[in-house]
């Protein structure tokens, strides 16, 4: 019997082996695409109740042997749906353009951007609404996945109905000198794999698809011991929660989506030609906002 | 609208009960093809009638003691007293170093098609050694495979989903196995294939680039139980045929991939599994008064399943997932014909087409499992989609006089549209609620397609055929109605030499679409209505061509057409369209098309070498104006191919060959144009416009060999197989690379593609 399976495993290598040999690759370099328009590239996250930055790069043809570079003499101005205007000014310290206003949720925020290299570039955006939020931890409260004892912490939230809402959430614990992520479980059906986004920071973006309008608790536990050692009065988790604009949420799936287009190379490639979702007129990029609220559990 | 049902009756029954004397029958040469084109006269008279496609024959005379002469350039003439009313056939012998066209694809002399009886096509070079009908008509000047190896059909800058592939008479909705690579068929459920690549009868219609009828093998030279066994490195597949001549058939063939088989069952079901399957099974009995009855059956299914676990920050098992992903076909049909009178034959058909498709993705989530609990927390998607076909059509020919013969029927087709259903589940979390919930089309929806049809073969004079002919079709959806006109209009002249020269009008009106979600042969790809936001599509079509017979040997053609394609649809949103809970129409958006082009085909159609090449100049375009302000080349728009295809048969050698030479336009694919930073400061690629860069020379030789050997009394044959044996770079498909390239100074494109792939076939046959 030994044999007769070493031997299919034979012919099945073979076969394999035929059929893999018989696809090739090699590289070539297009010497086409000769003519292009550069244009600003915004790049920003605006809070409320945070300063505004905005961070500007312009794109460069995919022939162009240099890097996208930061734009640092472009003319922004903004204007709020509250009335607050004015200009965004360049700090070489942060490479953002910044300003000291503040937004709150649901202001709604126009910048214009000029420069006479680019066209000029427009953009509108809302920042989302404040909801009810509230987070806590109970000390080995739960278990871990090794079966041991662990810190259960857990994030409610009131999703606001009749309309379709994102949000954005990483836990991070303290290990005496920094906050380090905890990679989030699927502890919730709004976390699988088709329903929700993770990214590289550990955050994972999800919607209000199987919870429209309702409360909702999610959680997580620590593994045991991952805070062992540390006062009792000291920090030890930490959980970001924010609700997103949906130009946030598309933003970062169109990213995915690259990304996986250009990892699949059967039937993706640029056969499968992703464009990164933009609310930049005249440009790209994405001016996202976000409504935060951060909760230290000790 | 009882007047009207009287005048129907009553011209039905004057039609029918007339009785005349007739002579009818069939026409073939020595190996029982058909001839076409044969003078039938009634001796010493001006009653003359020519045989049709099909070899057919049916000439008034008024006299039986008259003989009836059958004459054709290329056959011995036959002079015969035929029995009136009962059919005969007639067998003519060809002359010697005559010019006859019963060998490979022949180019319809009296219409459109391209005709093919499988004959010597078996020695064709073949990818992976898997004979393919597609294959066969890729290798047709006009026909396109779309995308590197793959066995999909784009007729004359049509969209895949521009052609009706008809399973004896049954449409037919994915024709592919494992993504496109290959077609449904096994070789030998097929005997004899037709391919309308735009001017097509009025009995056709429904989509709008070409008709393509495939028929299994319904009668044989020799009564007896007959059959093949073969195995390539995808399949092994059975092929069993009872036939009593002029009686009755049974046909099997049925394929299976085996190499799934090595893979242990316990990987087979956790990590990997794939498996393909087709089956057809064909039947029939001539009855009594030469009424006839088929009956066919298709099933065919392809499953696909990759299994992946995930882990925690500590690398303890998190979650194991599973996608799966399936599709298939289920076709059934049952055909009556029967002969009415001497002049009039009814051809009536019933039949089922189902094609359904699903991907589900399944996760057990390990980190959530609630302690002590056996049960994983497990959340399911499935996305099902498909389309159910109800066809009943009557088809019906009817001899008015040797000058007119008429064609006329009416075709009904039920198709229920399930556009896309999403189930979903979440089961067994701890302290949350379990979740059911469905979204998008839980049940299908209804749409009724009826068409009428008419035509005259009206033959003006012994050169000249007119084809006068119209199709009215009527679409029932959203309680709505929309009616289509169709011209169907062309006419043959004969000139010195029997030359021919042709010209045609057709206009064809398509209600059903598959939207392209990514790739064209994506089992995932979605059938769907024409309805009040989104248009049928419609094409014109006009067309002239010239055939002449070339020498004893030779024959040649040339072929000029345009065509203007309305209401083409392309999905501008995948993620939508993809999304069951998402009105899929959202997602759509219409556009126009100009196609024109040149065909010269040139065919050897005697001795032992022979075979075609042809050289085609087309122009394909698209015009999208929500998407981009200007024309675009059509994804598959080669201006410039060449192709031409070489087989030796010869039975009673040790060795046969055959060879495929294709040179043209290289593929088009879409490049970025620039590059910019996102947030996580990467690159990201900035894209302009579609097809904005075509690949170098597409240039491909493929070989065939075959080692005929006959053992225990059993034909064998080995058949070797070379798919692109000069390594072309013919690219499968680019990617962007940058690595290596720290500063993403210039883009690099990475190319797949497909060289020297082997194929190998072993055939028993008995």
């Amino acid at each position: 019997m030994k044999k007769i399976n070493k031997n299919k495993e034979i012919l099945l290598a073979t076969i394999l082996c035929i059929l893999l040999t018989a696809c090739l690759n090699d590289t070539v370099r297009p010497d086409i695409l000769q003519d292009y328009t550069p244009r600003l590239v915004v790049n920003a996250v605006v809070s409320s109740d945070d300063a505004i930055g905005i961070r500007v790069t312009s794109s460069k043809a995919i022939l162009d042997a240099s890097f996208p570079s930061l734009v640092t003499d472009a003319d922004l101005t903004y204007r709020t749906s509250l009335g607050k205007e004015g200009s965004l000014t360049y700090d070489l310290f942060s490479e953002l353009y910044t300003s000291s206003d503040k937004l709150i949720p649901g202001e709604v925020i126009r910048v214009r951007g000029e420069h006479p290299d680019f066209p000029t570039i427009l953009s509108e955006v809302r920042i989302p609404d404040a909801i009810a939020t509230a987070a806590s931890l109970v000390t080995n409260g739960g278990t871990d996945t090794s079966g041991l004892p662990g810190d259960l912490i857990t994030l409610t939230f009131t999703d606001q109905p009749g309309q379709k809402n994102y949000y954005k959430l990483r836990v991070l614990y303290w290990n005496g000198f920094d906050f380090i992520p905890i990679i989030y479980p699927h502890s919730d059906p709004s976390f699988s794999e088709f329903n929700s986004l993770r990214l590289q920071d550990a955050s994972i973006l999800f919607t209000d698809d199987l919870f429209d309008g309702k409360e909702k608790a999610v959680f997580t536990v620590a593994a045991n011991g991952l805070t062992f050692g540390l006062p009792a009065e000291q920090d030890k988790y930490k959980v970001e929660f924010a609700s997103i604009s949906s130009d946030f949420y598309d933003y970062f799936i169109s990213l995915n989506r690259a990304a996986e287009a250009k990892e699949v190379t059967f039937q993706g490639g640029f056969n499968n030609a992703v464009v990164i979702h933009s609310n930049i007129d005249n440009g790209l990029g994405v001016l996202a906002t976000e409504w935060r609220s951060n909760f230290f559990l000790k | 609208m009882q007047k009207y049902c009287l005048f129907i009756i009553c011209v039905f029954v004057s039609l029918t009960s007339v009785a005349q004397i007739v002579a009818v029958g069939k026409v073939v040469d020595q190996q029982e093809n058909a001839v076409h084109n044969v003078r039938i006269q009634e001796k010493g008279t001006r009653n003359i009638m020519f045989s049709n496609a099909k070899g057919e024959y049916s000439l008034s005379f008024f006299d039986a003691e008259t003989l009836i002469v059958f004459t054709h350039p290329d056959f011995e003439t036959v002079t015969l007293k035929i029995k009136p009313n009962v059919k005969t056939t007639v067998f003519l012998s060809q002359r010697a170093n005559a010019n006859i066209y019963n060998l490979g694809f022949l180019a319809g002399f009296t219409d459109f098609t391209y005709k093919n009886t499988n004959k010597n096509l078996q020695n064709m070079p073949y990818f992976l050694g898997e004979s393919d009908v597609n294959r066969q008509l890729q290798m047709l000047p006009g026909i396109e495979q779309g995308r590197e190896g793959y066995s999909n059909l784009f007729v004359r800058g049509g969209e895949a989903d521009q052609n009706l592939t008809l399973y004896n008479g049954t449409p037919i909705y994915n024709s592919n196995h494992i993504f496109g690579l290959s077609s449904t068929f096994h070789h030998r459920s097929i005997k004899n294939t037709s391919v309308y690549k735009g001017i097509a009868p009025a009995k056709y219609g429904g989509r709008a680039s070409s008709f393509i009828e495939l028929e299994s093998e319904k009668n044989s030279k020799y009564s007896g139980l007959t059959g093949e066994f073969e195995i390539t490195p995808l399949n092994a597949g059975i092929y069993i045929a009872n036939i009593e001549k002029d009686k009755k058939y049974f046909t099997i063939a049925a394929r299976r991939s085996w190499v799934d088989l090595l893979v242990p069952v316990e990987s087979r079901e956790n990590s990997l599994n794939a498996n393909i399957y087709d089956l057809q099974i064909n039947a029939g009995k001539t009855l009594k008064n030469k009424d006839k009855l088929d009956v066919s059956f298709m099933s065919t299914r392809d499953l696909y399943f990759i299994g992946f676990a995930e882990t925690d920050t500590f690398g303890n098992a998190a979650s194991l997932a599973g996608f799966t992903q399936k599709w298939s076909n289920v076709l059934a049909s049952v055909k009556f014909t029967k002969q009415i009178s001497p002049k009039l034959s009814l051809e009536n058909l019933a039949y089922y087409s189902g094609y359904r498709t699903s991907t589900k993705f399944q996760q057990e989530s390990i980190d959530a499992r609630a302690p002590g609990s056996l049960t994983l927390p497990t959340t399911t998607q499935e996305d099902v989609s498909g389309i159910r076909d109800i066809g009943i059509q009557v088809n019906a020919a009817y001899l008015h006089s040797n000058e007119h013969r008429l064609s006329f029927g009416i075709q009904s087709s039920t198709k229920l549209f399930q556009v896309g259903k999403r189930e979903f589940s979440s089961v067994d979390f701890p302290d949350i609620a379990n979740v059911f919930r469905t979204t998008g089309s839980e049940n299908y929806q209804g749409t009724e397609e009826m068409a009428f049809y008419a035509e005259d073969h009206f033959r003006l004079n012994e050169n000249a055929i007119l084809d006068l002919g119209f199709r009215q079709v009527l679409f029932f959806n959203d309680n709505k109605v929309r009616a289509g006109f169709e011209p169907r209009l062309h006419a043959t002249f004969f000139l010195e030499n029997r030359d021919a020269f042709k010209i045609g009008f057709n206009r064809h009106n398509q209600y059903v679409s598959q939207l392209n979600l990514g790739t064209i042969g994506n089992p995932a790809n979605i059938w769907v209505p024409a309805t009040q936001n989104i248009k049928p599509q419609i094409l014109d079509i006009i067309e002239g061509a010239y055939e002449r017979k070339i020498g004893k040997e030779f024959a040649g053609s040339i072929n000029g057409y345009f065509k203007r394609l309305q209401n083409l649809n392309l999905v501008n949103n995948l993620g939508d369209a993809s999304d069951p809970g998402i009105d899929w129409q959202s997602s759509v958006t219409q556009g126009t098309g100009k196609v024109f082009g040149a065909e010269v085909m040139l065919q050897r159609t005697m001795g032992k070498f022979n075979g075609w090449m042809s050289y085609t100049y087309s122009k394909s375009t698209r015009n999208f104006e929500s998407l981009f302000a200007n024309d675009f080349d059509f994804t598959y728009d080669r201006p410039h191919m060449f192709k031409m295809h070489v087989n030796y048969t010869n039975e009673n050698a040790d060795w046969n060959f055959g060879v495929n030479i294709v040179v043209g336009s290289g593929q088009l694919f879409t490049l970025p144009i620039g590059k910019f930073l996102d947030q996580n400061d990467e690159i990201q690629l900035q894209y302009n416009t579609l097809n904005n860069y075509r690949s170098p020379l597409y240039t491909r030789l493929d070989l065939s060999l075959v080692r005929l050997k006959s053992n225990f009394g059993l034909d064998q044959e080995w058949r070797f197989y070379l798919y692109n044996a000069l390594g072309s770079r013919n690219p499968l498909n680019i990617s962007a690379d940058f690595e290596g390239n720290s500063n993403f100074n210039v883009l690099q494109v990475n190319r797949a593609y497909l060289a020297y792939v082997p194929g190998v076939a072993y055939i028993v046959k008995f």
